[in-house]
């Protein structure tokens, strides 16, 4: 069951650098031939300081947290059954693009928690997650948010 | 020079997007999973899926957005997306085809911006819900 003590908690900030590569590696697993991802002087006619990073780019933050259990260490510290939950929506809204040579500050901070009634009875837990990045200039870019569903335990 | 937009003197409210169609396999995901580090072994590893009780690996949810999100980018360009959200509505499996939708639901001017609001969805080859999504992008 999930611990309602912790909305607003904010978790260890963490960095990721936006590199070339992996925005290409991203885009190219997507199948995604956007030359934008691609040709610098295509990205900077088009009035980006340098390549942007495609929408969804950000999910890849599981590459730059600082241990590969990160996610899970923090839905142990949210007291979330990860064994009942899932992934049930992602947000995310766009202040300034992420572009390579970025160097973000990822905050994370558990937003809300919401209880609602189960279809088959028992209570279910929406917890919402949002991570803030900050680029190098100290400027807010983008803010994502995500919900996660822990299902009604059966009893 | 800046990216292309969607002309707000051209759209209307009802237009839609240039479809999106893609038949799953399991090298897309794990294609995927490489460049997203997403590496849950109930997405990449049959022989794990099976012994939990799966049928077979299966898509994470971001995989057909992030489809979804390059539907969306063709049609409205990169940086003029203001907000993306989608919900998972259904899981996406080997074999199933996906096909990404969007549709301007309304056009409005917010923060002295041109702006439209778009319904997104993502369905399979029967017209199963995937993702029910929605987006507001900037016009010029």
């Amino acid at each position: 069951m999930v611990n309602e003590a912790i909305v607003g908690k904010e978790f260890p900030p963490f960095e990721f650098l936006v590199e070339r590569g992996k925005i290409k590696e991203f885009a190219r697993s997507l199948g995604d031939r956007n030359p934008l991802y691609t040709d610098l002087e295509i990205a900077k006619e088009a009035g980006f300081e340098s390549v942007p990073a495609p929408p969804t780019f950000t999910a890849s933050f599981l590459h730059q947290v600082p241990d590969e259990n990160f996610l899970l260490n923090l839905m142990a510290e949210m007291e979330i059954d990860v064994a009942r939950s899932v992934h049930g929506e992602s947000e995310f809204e766009y202040i300034k693009p992420i572009v390579a040579g970025d160097v973000l500050t990822v905050q994370m901070t558990v937003k809300d928690i919401a209880r609602k009634e189960g279809k088959r009875g028992g209570v279910m837990n929406l917890i919402t997650t949002e991570a803030t990045y900050t680029n190098q200039a100290g400027e807010v870019v983008q803010k994502d948010r995500m919900l996660f569903i822990e299902r009604a335990s059966v009893t | 020079m800046s990216e292309k937009k969607l002309d707000s003197a051209s759209i209307s409210e009802g237009d839609e997007a240039p479809e999106l169609s893609l038949e799953v396999t399991r090298t897309h995901i794990v294609r995927y999973a490489g460049a997203g580090g997403d590496f849950n072994p109930i997405h990449t590893d049959e022989a794990f899926a099976k012994a939990v009780g799966l049928p077979s690996v299966f898509a994470m949810g971001l995989m057909q957005g992030g489809y979804l999100a390059r539907m969306l980018t063709d049609w409205v360009g990169v940086g003029n997306l203001k907000r993306y959200k989608i919900r998972f509505t259904g899981q996406v499996w080997p074999g199933e085809t996906i096909i990404c939708k969007g549709k301007i639901v309304r056009k409005y001017e917010g923060d002295g911006e041109k702006l439209v609001d778009c319904e997104l969805a993502v369905v399979n080859q029967e017209g199963d819900s995937k993702i029910a999504g929605e987006a507001t992008v900037a016009l010029s």
